[in-house]
């Protein structure tokens, strides 16, 4: 079993307790004690593809989106609890500043946000205020549909950045895994790239996992042929996927190997996801979403510590935190977690005790790479649009510019379409990838398999 | 033309929810236009009462009982465009269990999308958006004057009727007030705070108020905006944002302008008559096209109704719900007020591993139903027609007839005994049978 980082927040040792972030020294030092841990754990190099130990080796960063699906309330989420502007906006829906828990600049965490209050304090997060798009509407679809595929146009594309950005980078067969089961979201979609969709229920014995029989692997072979039926675009596209879904079980089978826990959606997904990551298996992008921020009535119940919004923040709190500790302890040094969600809501409450949509909204970056503190300019809370929606200060493409370049390494403007450039000193210099490793990698990794290639030469015995 | 086997299939897949062989062959040598009049034409069984399901307060376990209800009639149900129809109707006013909590009205909702599903879509749209359902699931319960809120007001725009695009920011303000007062009786003191889901007019909580609405201003209340979007001046909006999804969900995800607006306008001419929009579209060129054949993915409910009717099987014979939803599909609970995605949304490995994993649960009983039970006896090419028949695809791909021929020569030599389970379960895994 593989070392886990076992790092909750209520773990965290004395810098936290005394609200003093790691400084780069303690982390660095902390980063190769991990490494030398994690070193020749987990799975044995030999029983994988080349390309897939390839992408596996090395330092590179590996980023998780997730994606709060619905609109965010951001001011709730962290806000300026006790300023008299805040109080005449929100009224009933106001969060009572003293069960809040006390961040930057007179902002405060919502109730629920013990955990990730605490990772702030410690220097891992970061907060970029007033993010948004400047070509928004207010549709939830086209809102997630544009910051997800971030077409330089303002449109939306067939294909999303991460997409994009794995089409560029030659992961290999593991490059994105989406968690969850809810198919391949936009932001994934690129114009090669096969990512994973990897279930949480519905039975997770995944078809291919087996090899033992040979019943199974000639109808694995049958699959696998199937591959080229070319009735339609879309026979081809289920034959394909589904040649996918056998090539790939066995490796990804691993993520199932213990039971998942008995616990909310999100935490078992977020388990998914650090197991996933623990394979080792070259992943370098993975998403998971939360449903449920559109939260137009009783987003507020009796008092702010419960209700709708208060549920929704208590189990991501629980997730992120979940996610870290399910982690290896070399993984954790390499993993960066970006929040965010299609829009942020109204300035001012609605009706139904709850709130409309808005625009601008915070995007929260987690991790040891990341050096936390506030980024972006605040909206403020009076500068409201005709809407009474808040200012955009940040534009989403140039927070996706900041990863690309200082965490995911790649050609920005490919991705992109253009260079928005980056949120100054937002990502730590030293998560660019420039091991000897990581260079080895990027050039077999060059040597991409077609899914034949790699799909023959997986499995000897058909 | 008369229809042959290939076209016929085709026909069924997508006005219906497929069909066995025998009823494919019972439309051969059809001309097209009866065919079309034979699935508008075939009689519907009547429709149980809610009380068919109630659970008492166990909504979820009535919406359980509603699903296997709504898949066993799918099965056995003669071929009829009801029955796709409704499918379409459930994810374009798509409302959610989950959130709407009492499952008769869900069931209030399923049976106004069946009676008046091919009729006005002025009526329809009318029924839906004044359905308690609808009135819970998008908030406008709690929308009255001086405190508005626009979660219904900008979906009825953007998903339901003009699109996206189609209308500006001060319409989503301009509908929300008009939309005042338009809620639910709720929760009061006088019948000791049980919430009562039912329609009501409270005029005090409406906005009287002039309001501009589309450039127009007027004292907009509720039913003059539905009169406005369907035959008012968004009436050519409205008619080409539901003629092209209708297009798309029953013939293929490209539609040009030209057609979009051809059936729009046809739409518009026959006063939103929701049949004869229906009508053209199954009998529009494009429809017959050789490159329309398998166009589309099958949705979870397509492809497991299809599956479980080959086999003789009900919903209860197999956890359909679960199942369902491990492919991404639970009927009563889309995952937003969007619906579900087409062709590509369900795709992906977790959807297969899904299918496959049942494939491969299903197999193992191929005998005991008696299916695909005696290809040993057939030459390997008759066996794999066989196999092919059984599905109902009789313009196969050559690599997916390739694929069967080599698993069943290997099965044949070196697993005889696995000739009872292997064809079975290769023609679930073949593309064309997962397409429509």
């Amino acid at each position: 079993m593989m070392e886990q980082s076992n790092e909750t927040v209520d773990n965290l040792g004395s810098a936290v307790e005394s609200g003093r972030p790691l400084n780069t020294m303690q982390r660095r030092r902390f980063l190769q004690a991990a490494l030398a841990v994690g070193a020749g754990a987990a799975v044995g190099p030999a029983l994988l593809p080349s390309s897939v130990q390839a992408q596996a080796s090395g330092t590179n960063t590996i980023l998780l989106t997730v994606t709060l699906e619905g609109g965010n309330d951001g001011l709730n989420t962290l806000g300026p609890f006790g300023s008299g502007a805040y109080r005449d906006l929100r009224g009933p829906l106001s969060i009572a500043e003293g069960s809040a828990h006390s961040g930057p600049d007179g902002l405060s965490w919502h109730p629920s946000l013990r955990r990730l209050a605490t990772r702030y304090r410690r220097g891992d997060v970061a907060v970029i205020r007033g993010v948004g798009d400047p070509n928004r509407d207010l549709s939830h679809f086209s809102n997630m549909a544009r910051w997800q595929s971030a077409n330089p146009n303002g449109g939306i594309s067939p294909t999303g950045w991460l997409g994009r950005w794995l089409d560029t980078s030659n992961t290999g067969q593991f490059g994105g895994v989406s968690i969850g089961g809810r198919g391949i979201p936009l932001h994934m979609r690129g114009n090669q790239s096969d990512v994973t969709d990897l279930p949480n229920r519905g039975g997770t014995a995944l078809y291919g996992s087996d090899r033992s029989e040979a019943r199974d692997t000639s109808m694995y072979r049958a699959i696998n042929q199937m591959r080229r039926a070319d009735r339609s675009a879309m026979v081809s596209a289920v034959g394909q996927v589904s040649a996918q879904s056998v090539a790939s079980a066995r490796e990804v089978a691993g993520a199932f190997r213990t039971e998942l826990p008995d616990a909310s959606r999100l935490q078992t997904d977020m388990v998914l996801a650090a197991r996933v990551i623990n394979l080792n298996l070259g992943t370098r992008i993975v998403n998971v979403q939360q449903r449920g921020y559109d939260t137009h009535d009783n987003q507020i119940g009796a008092n702010s510590n419960v209700g709708e919004h208060a549920d929704l923040l208590a189990d991501l709190d629980l997730a992120l935190d979940t996610f870290f500790s399910t982690l290896s302890a070399a993984m954790a040094e390499r993993v960066v977690v970006m929040v965010y969600s299609e829009f942020g809501r109204r300035a001012e409450l609605n009706g139904s005790r709850g709130t409309d949509h808005g625009t601008s909204n915070h995007t929260f970056l987690l991790g040891r790479r990341v050096s936390g503190g506030l980024y972006g300019e605040a909206p403020g809370l009076r500068n409201l649009d005709e809407r009474g929606n808040f200012a955009i200060t940040t534009n989403f493409r140039q927070v996706y510019s900041t990863v690309v370049q200082d965490a995911l390494g790649g050609d920005t403007a490919r991705v992109l379409g253009q260079n928005y450039g980056t949120v100054a000193g937002l990502l730590a210099a030293e998560s660019a990838p420039s091991t000897v490793a990581d260079r080895v990698a990027e050039i077999r990794g060059r040597r991409r398999r077609t899914a034949e290639e790699y799909f023959l030469n997986r499995a000897p015995t058909f | 033309m008369t229809l042959n086997r290939q076209s016929a299939a085709h026909l069924l897949r997508r006005a219906a929810i497929g069909g066995t062989t025998a009823q494919i062959d019972s439309f051969v040598g059809m001309s097209k236009e009866a065919a079309v009049d034979r699935l508008f034409n075939t009689d519907t069984p009547g429709l149980p009462g809610f009380g068919a399901f109630a659970s008492g307060d166990q909504h979820w376990q009535a919406q359980l009982k509603m699903i296997d209800w709504w898949v066993d009639r799918m099965i056995t149900s003669e071929p009829s465009v009801e029955e796709k129809l409704t499918l379409f109707w459930h994810g374009h006013f798509a409302s959610a269990r989950e959130k709407v909590g009492d499952a008769e009205l869900m069931w209030d909702q399923h049976v106004t999308m069946r009676n008046v599903g091919r009729r006005s879509f002025r009526n329809l749209l009318g029924r839906i958006s004044f359905g308690s359902a609808m009135l819970i699931y998008l908030d406008n319960e709690t929308n009255v004057k001086g405190a508005e809120q626009e979660n219904f007001a900008r979906e009825l725009m953007e998903l339901f009727t003009v699109g996206n695009g189609n209308f500006a920011e001060q319409d989503v303000v301009a509908m929300a007030k008009a939309w005042t007062g338009h809620n639910t009786v709720g929760a009061n003191r006088e019948n000791n705070w049980v919430y009562d889901p039912t329609y009501i007019f409270r005029s005090g909580e409406h906005d009287n108020s002039q309001k501009t609405l589309f450039g127009i201003t007027h004292n907009w209340d509720a039913d003059d905006t539905l009169d406005e979007l369907c035959t008012g001046s968004k009436a050519v909006d409205t008619s080409r944002f539901i003629a092209r999804k209708m297009f798309q969900f029953y013939v293929h995800a490209n539609p040009s302008e030209a057609v979009v607006n051809e059936l729009a306008t046809e739409f518009r001419q026959g006063g939103l008559a929701v049949g004869a929009l229906l009508r053209s579209i199954l009998l529009h060129d494009e429809f017959w096209a050789e490159s329309s054949r398998y166009a589309l993915v099958k949705s979870p409910a397509e492809f497991m109704v299809d599956i479980l009717r080959r086999n003789g099987m009900r919903a209860g014979d197999d956890s359909v719900r679960w199942r369902m939803e491990g492919m991404g599909m639970v009927l009563f609970d889309p995952p937003s007020v969007a619906g579900w995605g087409h062709n590509e949304y369900w795709l992906s490995t977790a959807r297969q591993w899904n299918k496959a994993t049942w494939a491969n649960n299903l197999k193992g009983s191929a005998d005991e139903r008696g299916v695909l039970q005696n290809l040993d006896r057939l030459s390997t090419q008759e066996a794999v027609d066989e196999i092919l028949r059984f599905y109902s695809i009789f313009d196969a791909s050559d690599a997916t007839r390739s694929a069967m021929t080599e698993l069943l020569n290997t099965t044949k030599s070196e697993r005889p005994w696995a000739m009872r389970t292997e064809p079975f379960a290769v023609g679930m895994f073949a593309p064309e049978v997962q397409c429509a």
